[in-house]
């Protein structure tokens, strides 16, 4: 096995393992998408001012719990937690025999190659939330109005990109 | 085998200075000193790529410079500082760590856990430091280590652990494994040892044999 294969070796481990371990944020971005969905539906109600709010509350919620999730993921890329708080890949490869800079060099690969990817999904995404702000303009009042951009915003543009993320980084 | 050439330490903070010794296979070394004398710093510029020194550490007769992997291939690390992650169990740790290793047999992993009742599934976070050495030794005999470095593993551990990790060890250098023991334990060094070191300051101040003391 050559040490470019014991890297992606390992890295299969790893992410195999931590999705086991972590399976509930994997379903907290289903839910979230799921969420997403349900808001723009609840969005669709003509007349109702109440459902209308209730959705934008939904969004931003979801929001939020997106946002985490990417930091999350983001922290992973950095190292996982150990005994002393977040230790890096480095302290963990450092007495095994590869080079540990294979193995961020592995990591830093799989995060580039689906970067088309999410470029496009958030380009898609972001056309989206323009033609539906397009459709909702002028309904947003106050601050629920704000929570209602702010949650669709999240729902479109970051869901997608955390969804990339979380599957392929 | 395991040799130091003239090891001196690059560049500011702690120096070893000028480190000289070859231990054969089948030996136990003792390295002893006061705090701070240098004895993990040695075993560190075996391990750690980023410490920078002159001269030559060699295990099996390989630079471990030039070819770091064959060497790390040929050394087991036991020793009560360690990075693996804590909501790990040792099943999943060890799982991580064998693609890493050319030599690494699944056969003997488990029979050294069983040997040495290591709790396969127990997380690391929760296992005690009888139970952590246990495991980097089943771990070191997976991949077939003969080198094994251990740092302060007998200090503080109760006398039926050591003497059975003594008597493990001496099984090990019966077979032919070198090892290099880090301890302040003067009754171990004078009975159970065949060579020591006394560091002082990052020099080696001594350096002999102790047989038949």
């Amino acid at each position: 096995m050559t040490e470019w294969q014991k890297v992606q070796e390992f890295d299969r481990e790893i992410v195999r393992y931590e999705e086991r371990r972590e399976s509930g944020f994997g379903g907290l971005s289903m839910q979230c998408i799921f969420a997403t969905i349900f808001s723009f539906v609840l969005m669709w109600i003509p007349f109702k001012e109440i459902f209308r709010e209730l959705g934008a509350y939904w969004a931003a919620f979801h929001g939020i719990l997106l946002f985490l999730g990417v930091y999350w993921r983001m922290r992973w890329l950095m190292g996982l937690p150990g005994a002393r708080g977040l230790v890096s890949w480095k302290e963990y490869l450092k007495y095994v025999p590869v080079d540990w800079r294979e193995y961020r060099r592995h990591r830093y690969q799989v995060l580039f190659r689906y970067t088309g990817k999410m470029f496009f999904c958030f380009a898609v995404s972001q056309m989206v939330f323009q033609v539906l702000s397009c459709v909702f303009a002028g309904t947003a009042v106050c601050f629920l109005g704000i929570a209602y951009a702010a949650g669709m915003c999240f729902g479109c543009v970051l869901l997608p990109g955390m969804v990339c993320i979380w599957k392929y980084c | 085998m395991i040799a130091f050439e003239h090891v001196t330490t690059k560049g500011k903070g702690f120096h070893l200075q000028d480190i000289s010794f070859c231990l054969e296979d089948g030996f136990i070394m003792a390295l002893a000193g006061e705090n701070g004398a240098g004895k993990t710093t040695l075993l560190k510029h075996i391990l750690e790529p980023d410490i920078s020194y002159q001269g030559r550490i060699l295990i099996d007769n390989i630079d471990i410079k030039k070819n770091r992997n064959a060497c790390l291939n040929r050394i087991a690390l036991v020793s009560d500082v360690h990075t693996m992650p804590g909501v790990y169990t040792v099943y999943d740790v060890c799982r991580l760590y064998q693609y890493f290793y050319d030599n690494w047999s699944q056969e003997i992993l488990e029979k050294s856990f069983r040997q040495f009742g290591v709790p396969g599934n127990e997380q690391m976070k929760n296992l005690s430091r009888g139970g952590f050495f246990r495991m980097q030794l089943a771990l070191g005999m997976a991949h077939k280590a003969d080198v094994f470095l251990m740092d302060e593993v007998t200090g503080g551990m109760d006398p039926v652990f050591r003497r059975e990790l003594w008597r493990f060890m001496r099984e090990l250098a019966a077979d032919g494994a070198t090892i290099l023991l880090v301890t302040h334990i003067l009754d171990e060094i004078s009975l159970k040892c065949d060579y020591r070191g006394i560091l002082k300051t990052g020099q080696l101040v001594e350096w002999e044999e102790v047989f038949g003391e």
